[in-house]
C-alpha cells in the first residue's frame, strides 16, 4: 500500500520536476553561462549587460520572468551571474567595475541592493521590489534599455 | 541488547531522514540548478538524458529519506540510499579539487560547488550509516518484508 501510494506520488513529482526543469532552462540559460560574457567582451561586445547576484533569481516568480523575457528578447543584452567572493558568501561586486570598463554602456544589476556600493555608479534593480512591483520595473527596464 | 540495537538503528534512521529529506527538498526547489551542477561534474554530458535522470535522482533521494523511517520499506530505502551514496561518491571523487563556476551552492552535501576531500569523506560516512542500519536490522531479526518478497 505504502509502495503504491509512493509510486503514484513519484510519478506526479517526476512530471512536475521535468516541467520545472524545462521551464527554468528557458529563462536561466543565458544567465549562467558566464563564459559567453567573457567571449563577447573579448570580441568587443558593446551592448547592455545585466548582472545577477543570485542564482535563485532565475527561478522565482512569473513577474521576474517577464523581465527576463523582455531582456532576453533584446539581442544586445547579456545576462551575467556575478561570481562569489572566495573568502565570503558575498558576491564579488568588484567584477562589475571591471566589466563596466570593458563590456557595456549600461550595466543593470539585479540585486536586493544591500551589497552594491553606490560608488559603482550602476543601475540597480531590486529583486524583491521587482517581484512586488513588476509593472513599474518593466517600465523602468524599458526606459533603461530604450526598448 | 536488542533494545540498544533498536534505539541506535532508529537514531540513524531519523538522522538519515532529516539529512535526505532536507537535501532532496533543496534539489526539488532548484531542479534546473541541480541538472547544471551534474553537467558541470561531467556526470552525463547528454543534455536530454540529464534532464530525464536528474529528477530520478531527486525522487530516489526523497524516497530513501522518507521510506527509511517506515519499517516495512526500510530495506528498499537502504538499498536506494546505498546506490545514491555510491553514485555521489563516484561523481565527487572523479571531480576532487574542482570548483564549479556556475553552481548555486545549494547542494553542498552531495554535489558541492567546491569539491574537497572533506565532502568525499562526509559522503562515505553517510554510506557507512546506511550499512550500519542494514547490519543492525540483521541483528534485530532481519527484514520482515521487502519489495522482493
Amino acid at each position: 500500500m505504502i509502495i503504491n501510494i509512493s509510486l503514484l506520488l513519484v510519478a506526479f513529482i517526476y512530471i512536475y520536476l521535468i516541467f520545472r526543469i524545462k521551464d527554468e532552462k528557458k529563462f536561466a540559460l543565458n544567465a549562467i553561462v558566464s563564459n559567453v560574457v567573457k567571449e563577447k567582451i573579448d570580441s568587443g561586445f558593446s551592448g547592455y549587460l545585466i548582472c545577477v547576484d543570485e542564482f535563485n533569481l532565475l527561478r522565482d516568480g512569473d513577474s521576474l520572468r517577464k523581465i527576463y523575457k523582455l531582456l532576453l528578447n533584446n539581442k544586445s543584452t547579456l545576462i551575467y551571474k556575478l561570481p562569489k567572493d572566495e573568502k565570503s558568501e558575498d558576491f564579488d561586486y568588484s567584477v562589475i567595475r571591471q566589466l563596466k570598463l570593458f563590456a557595456a554602456p549600461c550595466i543593470i544589476v539585479l540585486s536586493d541592493g544591500k551589497a552594491v556600493g553606490e560608488s559603482l555608479d550602476i543601475t540597480i534593480i531590486g529583486a524583491n521590489e521587482t517581484i512586488r512591483r513588476v509593472n513599474d520595473y518593466i517600465a523602468y527596464v524599458n526606459r533603461e534599455l530604450k526598448i | 541488547m536488542k533494545h540498544l540495537y533498536s534505539i541506535v538503528q532508529w537514531s540513524f534512521c531519523i538522522l538519515i531522514f532529516i539529512i535526505y529529506y532536507k537535501s532532496s527538498m533543496s534539489k526539488m526547489r532548484h531542479p534546473y540548478a541541480f541538472t547544471r551542477v551534474l553537467k558541470e561534474y561531467r556526470f552525463i554530458t547528454n543534455e536530454i538524458l540529464l534532464m530525464v535522470l536528474a529528477p530520478c535522482i531527486i525522487i530516489a533521494e526523497l524516497l530513501a529519506g522518507v521510506w527509511i523511517v517506515i519499517p516495512s520499506t526500510r530495506y528498499i530505502s537502504t538499498l536506494i540510499g546505498i546506490s545514491l551514496q555510491l553514485l555521489y561518491i563516484i561523481i565527487i571523487s572523479a571531480n576532487n579539487g574542482k570548483k564549479l563556476d556556475n553552481s548555486c551552492a545549494c547542494f553542498e552535501l552531495n554535489v558541492p560547488s567546491n569539491v574537497t576531500t572533506k565532502s568525499i569523506v562526509i559522503n562515505i560516512c553517510l554510506l557507512f550509516v546506511f550499512f550500519v542500519v542494514i547490519s543492525l536490522q540483521k541483528e534485530l531479526g532481519g527484514f520482515k518484508w521487502s519489495i522482493f518478497h
